[in-house]
């Protein structure tokens, strides 16, 4: 699984980092993306939503968050 | 059967912009929005400060929000290294503080075609009204924007369409003229209640400005800092970050210090120790400062006490500071300024 460290970034980058990397996936593919940016609690299933992504967790392991997303099954 | 018509829409996430975006989807049009990130939003910035905020919802960017409700595709484009030249050297000045907005619309408008050519859109949206603000949103401005981002024609207000010449989607029947608005000038009404018509329940309310720039005492440090550095493209960028928070004294002619106002400024300021001085009051409550690094000794003083007066320690009563720089400390005895002395240093 491929995985994004986006930790020490403040919102929007990680989000406008998932959507650079979340391209060169195949669809289907999952991603881990780690944040320390309470703002992902919102941001990021809102963004799977509007993208049609499946956001398949998240969960905080102490001030990080660990989050899976898998991409669209059609996205180019 | 034709391939759908796709458009771009510029998304705040705000009630305008998620108005227009709805009148696009009910006339069948494949719409993804855009949401430009120059590194000035003032939302982001307060959902950075409150990092710790319970209340979700003050923590979420409004356009990924509208698009997950609306149901439509947003990307939030990277434009703050570049935005520093539209910053520094507006062709067409800046307006009330230092907002350059005219042109900061063309350069969003020009990114959102090239975004538009990428994704084989045929055109751009927006929720701006016509009159509805002093500087992009009067007719001639709207044409000089549309004009120099290379959109004309393209470029569509479904809020305020039926008020300006039809465009091209317009004339080739993409979108239905008669089902676009003539809404016009600062009162809030007809979008409240097209909103109520068309069932956008859920929506932010406005607030007050959507970007540092246009605050004055954001204004005031800018142009501090373009008097201090003959080469403004050698501004480092964190720089720019730290004028949005904490109270700022121009301690020298090179010289600056910056005392966190508040819990969430003062963990903000943490993260920009590096390469700097930091100072804490021991003993005693103290706010975070930071200095730059090649402080004199009567600088270093000068900050010192600085620090100290917005620290729990008495006035008159001697404070030892803690100054932090490439991990080594030391401690500096002082007596916390007088207010009086210091505010002709605020900035
Ligand atoms: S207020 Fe800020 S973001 Fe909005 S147009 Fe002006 S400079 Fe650009």
């Amino acid at each position: 699984m491929v995985k994004l460290n986006t930790v020490g970034d403040l919102c929007p980058i990680p989000i406008i980092k998932i959507s650079k990397m979340i391209k060169e996936l195949h669809p289907g593919d999952r991603l881990v993306l780690l944040s320390d940016d309470p703002g992902i609690e919102a941001d990021l299933p809102a963004w799977c939503a509007s993208n049609k992504h499946q956001l398949l967790s998240i969960e905080k392991q102490g001030d990080i968050y660990r989050c899976v997303v898998q991409k669209k099954p059609d996205q180019s | 059967m034709s391939a759908k018509i796709k458009a771009i829409g510029l998304i705040s996430g705000g009630l305008d912009s998620m108005l227009a975006a709805r009148l696009m989807l009910d006339q069948g049009i494949d719409i993804i929005g855009v949401n430009f990130n120059t590194g000035f939003c003032l939302t982001d910035h307060k959902r950075q400060i409150r990092k710790n905020s319970a209340d979700k919802t003050r923590l979420q960017n409004e356009a990924l929000q509208a698009g997950a409700k609306l149901e439509f595709p947003v990307e939030i484009i990277d434009i703050s290294e570049e935005y520093w030249q539209v910053l520094t050297k507006p062709k067409y000045g800046y307006g009330k503080n230092i907002n350059p907005c005219i042109d900061c619309r063309i350069k969003m408008f020009s990114r959102a075609k090239e975004f538009m050519i990428e994704n084989d859109a045929q055109f751009i949206f927006t929720g701006e009204v016509v009159g509805q603000r002093p500087m992009t949103q009067h007719k001639q401005t709207q044409e000089l924007i549309a004009k120099k981002s290379g959109l004309e024609g393209l470029l569509l207000r479904p809020l305020s369409a039926r008020n300006l010449p039809p465009t091209i989607p317009e004339l080739k029947g993409w979108v239905d003229r008669d089902k676009l608005k003539a809404f016009y000038g600062r009162t809030r009404k007809p979008q409240i209640n097209l909103a109520q018509e068309l069932n956008v329940i859920e929506y932010p309310q406005p607030a007050g400005g959507c970007c540092f720039l246009t605050d004055e005492s954001y204004a005031k440090r800018m142009r501090d800092m373009f008097r201090h550095n003959m080469d403004l493209d050698s501004i480092p960028r964190d720089e720019v970050i730290l004028l949005k928070v904490g109270r700022h004294f121009r301690i020298g002619e090179k010289a600056k210090l910056i005392v966190g106002r508040n819990e969430g400024e003062n963990n903000f300021l943490e993260r920009y120790k590096k390469g700097k001085i930091s100072l804490e009051v021991r003993d005693y409550g103290s706010p975070v400062a930071l200095a730059d690094a090649n402080l004199s000794e009567y600088e270093t003083m000068l900050a010192a006490s600085i620090t100290a007066r917005y620290s729990d320690c008495p006035p008159g009563k001697e404070a030892i500071v803690q100054i932090e720089k490439d991990g080594t400390v030391n401690e500096l005895d002082v007596l916390p300024a007088v207010p009086e002395d210091i505010e002709t240093m605020r900035v």
